[in-house]
């Protein structure tokens, strides 16, 4: 094989090599980790854990807080109650939602255009928790950092679980900053903020920046891995 | 009947002479007319061939001006559409994923000008934004009143106690958006005028998608980039469709797409039609040549035969290839036909040729002149009685008949002028040595010659009969207004349509009733009056429904009226009224009240509604397919109609006629009418050309025979040939369609062809006449035939109807010919014989 020969091939094959290789985002170390995090959870079933949300809005003179519990089963189910100030429930099942106010007399489907996307959100949520990334460079810049994160307000006496979740918070986050790449959502959603304890990769923290200075955070604790849940749990029965 | 004259017998000579000089220069001959056929070949590629099934629909219908006008520049109708659905318990999400994974391939494609999958959220959060600030002026009087009902404190402040104790679910940020924009809760009252609107059985929009009513399947709807007629383009861009379809199917197993559409009809069509006119020209052509083989046991004379076919037909393509003819793919189907009725003239040739032979004991060199001017009359005249026959379709009004008509008359004038100029030349003492008989032919030439009467008596009661079951099957018959498979679609795009409407419903109307004005105003008007006649009509059950979008776009004068009625509401009391309720609630929820004041300012001030075609354009019906479209100068408002088949077939498309005479200009495009529409026009066009194609075959062959008896007789054959063929299109075919035509005008002037034979040789007696020339009376019947019966075996409809018709016409005037025509003239010209013979002293 003469020099030329040589050169000529080596320079196909690199070029070959570079052709080959995965996009630019996916390969961004924030994007390999995040991925890397989520995958942690891939093996399991399911999902219980107390939260403490707070949401300010610039319609809202005082930020909400509200307080209740989440629980999340493979593939495609999640509860979510709000125990504080109301009691009301979200169930997602697949593709439908439903949802009872302590008002309500029975569950309701919901098929209004928000309900519609908070399901979509939900179940977005559920699969990076329960460790179904997908591509998520596709739809989202990724940006980590790691530092301080702000302490959950306190809860409104007299729940008192809540207050032991309020004291135990960690202090210190493996932040991930989500912002959407479509331009549509991008205007509805500025960013979200996902929060996991080192070591531990349990996701602790989720903020959503929206338009207009509006931001909604959710602290999350008393995680449980596998619970035992009963059979009607994720279904529209009972009281929420 | 030989011409006879000073003039003929020069005519005689000069022909002669040139068929002398043919036959000493043939080798030159061959290679010209090799050439010749090379050269227009290479010319017939320019021939613009048309596949579209609508050109053989009759300009002068309505209904067809209706589509080719829409055909061009309305996205409304040239459209496909798809539903997607994934096979098994799949969930919308996914759904979801392979609708987009489908459209970016599509997209890809760039035969699309539009890819619809269903609303993007940008769209519907644009519309309902257009919705709320428009409400005032769609709102009805009733809504309006709903809406006063709510604008007091009592209303807002439990809309706003219900908003805070939502808050803390997941959607409270989009409920507490909501009640920003609109504290009356306007949207509810907006989004229930979509439903009424929604032609489609229960579907609505979710994930971004139009789903059915039990959200399995997802409706896309395609927009390709070029109308359907064009069908070269219209066969790729299914072929890439499909190519996408599989290809996304690899990524989600599973996946089902029906794909419904008038592009698919006439690519199918186009497809098959191709397909068939390949195979049946070439078998057409093999029978014929084979049945010519099998007779006469001699290549030559199988090349002798096939030459004024081959040369003439190839002339006539070249000649409209050199002028960019637009020609119906249909003609090469009829390739066998004119193979078959066109070797007759060489066949009949070779008789003459034969018997001259025969009585000057041998081959010379003015036999060729001898029998050229021996047939030249009988010959002349079928060319001419076929002409009349296939250019009397000339007349028709539908375009592809007319072509068909012209093209096929202009390819046996070629033939005829091959036949008489060149064909001779090749004539020489191999055509004249005795061949051997077939056992075949010996059977038939020997029982005849042995003077058995049995068989004639046999077959002439066999041919009654058949003509008086013919004869009943032709008195019963009818026009059939809706055949059965003119489409020649495959059976799968079948199961997709049936699939579809199943799910669907009403997206794949029946009729689609389209309102094109200059402004978008005079559009809106008109869309008024048509909507109030149809609602008529469906009262009175001359239709089942229709859709129309009226209640979402009501009129110009509408609007300003609505428009002042919420200006005279919101007066500034009113405002103050409501501003104290608003910030009363406001305040005892949390919230702040400023964050109402763009609101309260809005009420001040209805909405501007601009020129109602930004109105239109911008209306959330838009998100539906099909209904409304804006261009510079035209707006088109579509109208959806069902029909009620629960009417007698000829009253389906009664409202169609009563709405015509109120409004001229709308374009209605319903596939039952316009079969109907065209059916009709055929038949009256029909029955208006044949007597006027009797009389012009008739009086020819008056002049011809010069006796009025022996023309009726030739004309016998044509009229019991007609009879025949009426009688199979009963028993065999449903009746007669709107291409009826071109089997009854191709038989009037193909089946008087034997008449003329039979009458025009006296020496023809039955059983003892001359067997050689009603031998080829027979082969010629047999070649025609073959050549016309390929069609019937063919599995596209059209083609198999015209075959069947064909052949049986055909047949019905060869036999005429044999047991009534021939045996008439010789009694005839055996009576005149004798009386000759008795004046003679």
């Amino acid at each position: 094989m003469t020099r030329r020969q040589i050169v000529w091939t080596a320079g196909l094959l690199f070029a070959l090599l570079a052709m080959s290789r995965p996009p630019a985002t996916a390969r961004d170390p924030a994007v390999v980790d995040l991925k890397h995090i989520l995958a942690d959870f891939r093996g399991v079933h399911g999902l219980s854990m107390q939260f403490i949300c707070e949401k300010k809005l610039a319609v809202l003179k005082q930020p909400f807080v509200s307080g209740g519990t989440i629980a999340m089963m493979q593939p495609d189910r999640v509860r979510f109650t709000t125990n504080w100030p109301y009691r009301s429930c979200f169930i997602l099942r697949g593709d439908r939602v439903y949802m009872r106010t302590e008002n309500n007399r029975r569950w309701h489907a919901g098929k209004a255009s928000s309900q519609q996307v908070v399901r979509r959100v939900m179940r977005q949520f559920a699969g990076w928790s329960l460790g179904h990334a997908g591509d998520i460079s596709r739809a989202y810049d990724v940006l980590e950092s790691n530092g301080p994160v702000a302490v959950a307000p306190p809860p409104n006496k007299p729940r008192a679980r809540s207050a032991a979740l309020w004291k135990e918070f960690p202090k210190q986050l493996r932040l991930f900053t989500l912002i959407p790449k479509s331009r549509t959502v991008h205007q509805a959603l500025g960013s979200i903020r996902l929060g996991f304890l080192p070591g531990r990769h349990q996701l602790r923290l989720i903020i959503m920046h929206f338009g207009h200075g509006n931001e909604s955070s959710y602290w999350m604790g008393r995680i449980r891995v596998n619970p035992q849940f009963s059979s009607d749990k994720f279904s529209p029965k009972g009281r929420p | 009947m030989r011409p006879d004259g000073r003039c003929f017998e020069q005519l005689e000579r000069q022909m002669n002479q040139w068929y002398g000089f043919l036959a000493r220069h043939r080798l030159l001959l061959t290679v010209v007319l090799l050439l010749m056929a090379g050269l227009f070949s290479l010319f017939s590629i320019r021939i613009d061939w048309q596949a579209s099934i609508l050109r053989f629909f009759s300009t002068d219908s309505s209904a067809v001006r209706n589509v080719a006008a829409t055909l061009h520049g309305t996205e409304l109708v040239n459209r496909i559409r798809l539903d997607v659905h994934l096979a098994g318990t799949a969930n919308t999400a996914r759904l979801a994923e392979a609708v987009n994974a489908l459209s970016d391939r599509l997209r890809k494609t760039g035969d699309f000008r539009r890819v619809w999958a269903g609303v993007s959220s940008r769209q519907l959060i644009a519309a309902q934004k257009h919705l709320l600030q428009l409400g005032p002026a769609l709102l009805t009087r009733r809504e309006l009143r709903t809406v006063e009902q709510r604008a007091n404190a009592t209303f807002i402040q439990t809309r706003f106690a219900t908003v805070a104790r939502r808050l803390a679910q997941p959607d409270g940020e989009l409920l507490l958006a909501q009640l920003v924009d609109d504290p009356l809760d306007m949207e509810n009252l907006l989004r229930r005028q979509l439903r009424t609107v929604n032609p489609v059985k229960g579907a609505h929009f979710s994930h971004g998608l139009l789903l059915s009513g039990n959200h399995a399947h997802a409706m896309m709807v395609l927009t390709p980039n070029f109308p359907p007629a064009n069908t070269p383009a219209s066969i790729r861009m299914l072929g890439q469709l499909r190519k996408a379809i599989a290809t996304v199917r690899h990524q989600f197993p599973g996946l089902r797409v029906w794909t419904v559409g008038s592009y698919l009809h006439y690519a199918e069509n186009a497809q098959s039609i191709r397909r068939q006119v390949t195979w049946i020209s070439l078998l057409g052509t093999l029978l014929v040549g084979g049945a010519i083989l099998l007779f006469f046991r001699r290549w030559s004379t199988l090349l002798i035969c096939m030459l004024p076919p081959m040369v003439g037909l190839g002339t006539a393509l070249g000649l409209a290839g050199i002028f960019r003819a637009q020609l119906p793919l249909l003609v090469l189907g009829f390739a066998g036909l004119l193979c078959g009725s066109t070797t007759d003239y060489g066949i009949q040739l070779l008789a003459a040729l034969n018997r001259r032979a025969t009585e000057a004991g041998g081959w010379h060199s003015q036999l060729a002149g001898q029998a050229t001017r021996d047939l030249f009359g009988a010959i002349s005249m079928s060319v001419c009685t076929s002409v009349t026959g296939y250019a009397a379709l000339s007349i028709s009004s539908a375009p592809g008949l007319r072509e068909l008509g012209l093209f096929v008359a202009g390819a046996t004038v070629c033939i005829w002028l091959v036949t008489f100029l060149v064909l001779p030349g090749y004539f020489g003492p191999w055509l004249i040595r005795p061949g051997r008989k077939s056992y075949l032919t010996a059977t038939i030439v020997g029982s005849i010659s042995r003077g058995s009467r049995w068989l004639f008596y046999l077959g002439s009661v066999g041919f009654l009969a058949v003509c008086l079951w013919m004869g009943t099957g032709a008195a019963m018959v009818t026009y059939n207004h809706q055949p059965r498979g003119l489409d020649d679609i495959t059976p799968q795009t079948r199961a997709a349509e049936a699939h579809f409407a199943t799910v669907w419903g009403a997206a794949n109307a029946q009729g689609v009733l389209l309102i094109q004005e200059k402004s978008a105003a005079q559009a809106l008007l008109r869309l008024r009056d048509v909507t109030h006649m149809l609602m008529n009509f469906q009262r009175q059950g001359l239709m089942d429904r229709c859709y129309s979008p009226l209640s979402l776009l009501p009129d110009s004068a509408t609007i300003h009226r609505r428009l002042a009625a919420w200006q005279a509401f919101w007066t500034p009391a009113r405002q103050e009224q409501i501003h104290r309720a608003i910030a009363y609630s406001a305040a005892a929820v949390g919230m702040h009240a400023f964050a109402w004041n763009k609101w309260l300012t809005s009420l001040a001030r209805p909405p501007h509604v601009p020129p109602s075609a930004v109105r239109i354009a911008q209306s959330p019906v838009t998100l539906l397919p099909g209904l409304i479209q804006e261009r510079p100068n035209r707006t088109t408002i579509g109208i959806a109609v069902v029909q009620n088949m629960q009417l007698p077939q000829r009253r389906r498309g009664h409202w169609v006629s009563l709405l015509r005479r109120q409004f001229k200009h709308l374009s209605i495009i319903d596939g039952e009418v316009l079969l109907f529409r065209a059916t009709d026009l055929a038949e009256s066009q029909t029955r208006r050309l044949f007597p006027c194609v009797l009389l012009l075959i008739f009086v020819p062959l008056w002049i011809y025979f010069r006796r009025l008896d022996l023309a009726a007789l030739a004309c016998l054959s044509m009229i019991v040939g007609f009879v025949w063929l009426l009688g199979a299109a009963d028993k065999f075919c449903g009746g007669l369609n709107l291409m009826s035509m071109v089997p009854m005008l191709f038989t009037m002037g193909v089946a008087v062809d034997y008449g003329i034979y039979a009458a025009g040789d006296p020496r023809q007696q039955h059983p003892d006449g001359r067997p050689d020339r009603r031998l080829a009376t027979m082969l010629c019947a047999l070649t025609t035939i073959l050549g016309t019966g390929v069609l019937a075996i063919s599995s596209q409809p059209v083609l198999r109807w015209i075959g069947i018709t064909l052949v049986f016409g055909i047949a019905g005037g060869y036999f005429t010919s044999l047991f009534v025509v021939g045996p008439v003239t010789g009694w005839i010209c055996r009576r005149r014989s004798a009386t000759i013979l008795r004046r003679t002293p």
